[in-house]
């Protein structure tokens, strides 16, 4: 089995620690507390921010991307907010900030204070924002704006600054955690309204008995990859462009990016002529697991992120993603290189006919 | 209920057609019980399905029956045209039923204005008749409820007792689906897709008691897995029919695309579904079927014209059933509602079979061109058909 689909999810290391509730008051309870503080100190320290009190755990990016605008919004709606992001970017900022404007909380592009969501890294393509310089320019403009970072597929796989920007959402089972886990930090000075109310855990943000067990072994996980991030990148590189041979191997493949600034953990793909979806069914026959930029669909359908980034329907269509992880060996991508140039041939002399 | 401990409740289950079917009752009857037993082992309260002369018994061993919970579970059990909802005792003495009549009388019928008793006396050794027992329970309730008449011709309400091993008292029948029991009219081969169509077709002539064979003709990687899944669901709502589970899974694939570079474009679907057909037969001959299924439905496509549809059939070796083919699209759609097909169907998952569809297919095919096309191709088809049949999976899901 090849896995090249890091970028839905990762394998996750072994859990062999068990925890208790961080608010009992017993030993155990204590003992937990302490691992749930260790834990965001690790975390803490590969967002590179000094203050643990600025990570909120929750249950994953979607979660932390839900209480970074609806959150927000909730918490300055009386003031005024506008919310602002880019058409392509994750459904989990799309949708709440469509919530939002739809019950009138939040409106688009006015001169009050203004959130601005953009991801770290494209879940689709892979492209990297330089999120410093985007932050500084739009606070050149606009000295109220917040930004709003999704680091789902960016934590701990590229460098990150945290300067200049104001949340960052983090996802665990991107980084070899388990699901059910993420986080979001925010910096001191954001005002959020919590979404979800009870016992007041995370300082009130995220009521809920914390996921110790998830929380410890992200933090173990996320401390690991930052640590060899620069290591690691290299060699997703490598692998990277083992597949990307494909492009001298194969006629009609092109490679989907909106600028030159790529991760190297994810390749965004078109092999022209062909649906997307069916060659992953094809791929996935042979033991080699990616997972496509469009569903295809012979009906009406909504357009699919790579349209909406301004590629053609015929390029979204027959696009593949690839994404790797620090765990995947040059061998594989070289195997997988071979399988994948006998299953397009073989798909366009049939398709082709 | 009543503080005798002599009654519980159960209900009784009536069957019409197949009391006619001289010879094989025995069989038909242990078929229905067989499918009641199926439907209720899920249940967590100890039941037992018992034969009680000309009807079913379904009782609690521990008590009163939940009759809600049973019938939800047994109410579309082909065969079965009612079902009563009874108190049982197991008591004989006129007296005993009298009182017991009474009771059950005044608990579900108590504002009744005008009522008759009906016997029937399936146990002949019962030593008064049906006459006198209706006027002996009759009079019991009559005399103890002030305002009540006697209506023997137009009765507001009408109070059945039966007696047989047991002794049954109920006011009201509730329907069943009718239909013939399940597997009572031989075997069919149900050709099953994904969609809204086929499955309905199963189950109308399941209803007629054919025991059905789905098979499911699937072509990676041109279709997803998911569409594999819904086929395996489907079944499993047809089987609470009292049909099998299992799906014959048939990779199509090569015979797809073998087509495809020796067929025209717009007669390609004529020559899929005459492929699938012969396959179809084939499996039929294995295991011993009389009938193929199909759920097309006059002009609903191009290829179900009934050019089209002639164009097809003579691929055939079997009779092939349309129960669709004079129905229109919403009536399908409403019975796929009511027997639980309709979001399984509908579930949406990625077609991506455009590859094989023609954008202008023809729709008035002559059956000796594409019979004469087909010739040419069978020397080098048949070996793929057969590769087919050989290679194919029966799914069983659970």
């Amino acid at each position: 089995m090849i896995y090249f689909d890091n970028a839905a999810t990762t394998l996750p290391c072994a859990v062999t620690k068990v925890f208790y509730n961080p608010s009992s008051p017993h030993a155990l309870g204590i003992q937990s507390e302490r691992a749930l503080r260790d834990a965001r100190k690790k975390v803490a320290l590969s967002l590179g921010s000094s203050t643990p009190e600025e990570v909120i755990f929750t249950s994953g990016g979607t979660e932390s991307n839900n209480l970074a605008i609806l959150g927000f919004t909730l918490a300055n709606h009386k003031h005024g907010v506008s919310l602002a992001s880019a058409p392509y970017e994750h459904p989990s900022i799309l949708a709440p900030s469509r919530f939002a404007k739809e019950r009138g909380w939040a409106t688009e592009g006015s001169n009050k204070t203004t959130l601005v969501s953009l991801s770290h890294v494209n879940h689709e393509t892979g492209d990297i924002n330089d999120i410093n310089a985007m932050s500084a320019n739009i606070k050149k403009d606009n000295p109220l704006a917040i930004i709003h970072v999704d680091g789902a597929q960016g934590f701990c796989k590229e460098p990150l600054n945290l300067h200049g920007i104001d949340m960052y959402s983090f996802s665990g089972h991107k980084c070899h955690g388990a699901v059910g886990v993420g986080g979001l930090w925010v910096k001191k000075g954001i005002r959020l309204v919590s979404l979800q109310h009870g016992g007041g855990q995370e300082g009130n943000l995220r009521s809920g008995t914390e996921n110790v067990a998830g929380i410890v072994h992200m933090a173990e996980a996320v401390g690991a990859l930052s640590r060899d991030m620069q290591a690691n990148h290299a060699h997703v590189a490598k692998i990277k462009s083992a597949i990307l041979c494909l492009q001298d191997m194969l006629p009609d493949v092109c490679v989907n990016n909106l600028s030159c600034n790529v991760s190297p953990y994810i390749l965004n793909m078109s092999f022209l002529g062909l649906k997307g979806e069916i060659i992953v069914h094809a791929l996935s026959e042979k033991g080699v697991y990616v997972s496509m930029g469009a569903a295809c669909n012979s009906r009406k359908r909504a357009p699919s992120t790579l349209e909406l980034m301004g590629f053609s329907p015929e390029i979204a269509q027959s696009a593949v993603r690839f994404s790797f992880s620090s765990r995947n060996s040059l061998a594989e991508a070289e195997q997988a290189c071979q399988i994948v140039i006998d299953t397009v041939q073989q798909l366009r002399k049939v398709i082709r006919k | 209920m009543e503080n005798n401990i002599d009654t519980k409740k159960v209900i009784l289950v009536k069957y019409g057609e197949i009391s006619l079917r001289k010879g094989n009752r025995a069989f038909y009857e242990h078929k229905i019980m067989k499918t009641i037993r199926y439907n209720l082992k899920e249940l967590d309260s100890n039941l037992r399905v018992l034969r009680e002369q000309g009807r079913f018994l379904i009782e609690d061993v521990d008590g009163d029956i939940d009759t809600s919970a049973v019938l939800a579970r047994v109410k579309h059990i082909l065969g079965i045209t009612g079902f009563a909802i009874c108190v049982k005792t197991s008591l004989r003495h006129i007296d005993d039923l009298c009182k017991i009549g009474y009771d059950f009388f005044t608990e579900t019928a108590a504002s009744a204005k005008s009522f008759k008793v009906n016997t029937k006396r399936s146990d002949k050794r019962y030593p008064i008749n049906s006459r006198e027992i209706s006027a002996a329970i009759g009079d019991c309730i009559w005399n103890n409820t002030p305002g009540l008449c006697v209506d023997l011709h137009n009765p507001e309400v009408i109070l059945n007792v039966e007696i047989r091993n047991n002794v049954y008292f109920y006011v009201n029948s509730i329907p069943g689906v009718g239909g013939l029991p399940y597997g009572s009219s031989g075997k069919g081969v149900l050709l099953l897709s994904g969609g809204l169509d086929s499955p309905i077709a199963g189950y109308l002539t399941a209803r007629r008691g054919v025991d059905l064979f789905p098979i499911y003709f699937h072509s990676p990687p041109f279709v997803s897995e998911r569409a594999a899944d819904k086929v395996h669901d489907l079944a499993q709502v047809l089987a609470r029919y009292g049909g099998n589970t299992a799906v014959n899974v048939i990779p199509f694939t090569d015979v797809q695309l073998f087509l495809k570079d020796n067929v025209q474009e717009e007669k390609l679907t004529i020559m899929l579904k005459r492929a699938m057909l012969r396959i179809a037969s084939a499996y039929a001959k294995n295991i011993g079927a009389q009938c193929l299924i199909t759920g097309d439905s006059i002009g609903q496509v191009a290829s179900q014209t009934i050019q089209s549809l002639a164009a097809v059939h003579t691929a055939a070796d079997y009779t092939v059933l349309r129960p669709l083919a004079a129905m229109d699209k919403q009536e399908i759609i409403d019975i796929a509602r009511d027997i639980g097909t309709f979001d399984i169907s509908t579930r949406p998952y990625e077609d991506c079979c455009t590859l094989f569809v023609a954008k202008h297919p023809e729709n008035k095919p002559n059956t000796n061109v594409i019979e004469r096309i087909e010739d040419k191709l069978l020397e080098q088809l048949t070996p793929l058909l057969n590769a087919a049949l050989e290679n194919a999976v029966i799914a069983a899901s659970e």
